[in-house]
């Protein structure tokens, strides 16, 4: 796959799929660096700590049953599943080395329910959940 | 890691949605 526009994000919050609400999506992998300098060093040293990584979704708000607020809210205070894949088909979207799948535990502990925008913007909401597992990385399967 | 977990069956119990009937997957088609 070639560069792409960004326009096809899939995301799965709890196995509903919220794609279609979606108007932003960063998944930020991190690993802790811990710092293991002594003596004799003569420049920092960091060896990898643990993962900790994090989800942050822009979406538009629909408080339709099944919808972005319904599922968030059924999900505050645990941690659920959010799969993520890089381009969405419209029906059993293929996972490739191409079109990978990342699977990551996020806690919701926080929601903006009410959202945000003016009298002429929809109402959106944008979150950063914590994700409280590895991202695993899946180069086959199917997302949809 | 299991999918779906006991959280996520969770949400779709408190949502009315049917659960899914086939066992613990990672990637499978839903439709």
């Amino acid at each position: 796959m070639a560069i792409y526009l960004d326009n096809l994000v899939g995301l799965k919050i709890a196995t509903i799929d919220l794609s279609a609400y979606v108007t932003a999506i960063t998944l930020t992998q991190t690993v802790d660096q811990v710092e293991t300098t002594k003596m004799g060093s003569t420049a920092h040293e960091y060896s990898a700590g643990l993962e900790s990584s994090t989800l942050t979704v822009d979406f538009l708000n629909d408080w339709a049953a099944s919808k972005v607020q319904a599922t968030l809210q059924a999900a505050y205070g645990t941690s659920v599943t959010a799969l993520i894949v890089p381009v969405r088909a419209a029906s059993a979207t293929p996972i490739s080395t191409t079109n990978p799948l990342y699977t990551v535990s996020i806690l919701v502990n926080n929601l903006t329910p009410v959202g945000t925008g003016g009298p002429a913007d929809y109402a959106t909401s944008s979150m950063t959940f914590t994700c409280t597992s590895t991202v695993a990385y899946a180069t086959s399967g199917t997302f949809n | 890691m299991t999918y779906p977990t006991e959280n996520d069956l969770a949400v779709l119990k408190k949502l009315g949605l049917p659960m899914p009937t086939a066992t613990p997957k990672t990637q499978k088609d839903e439709e």
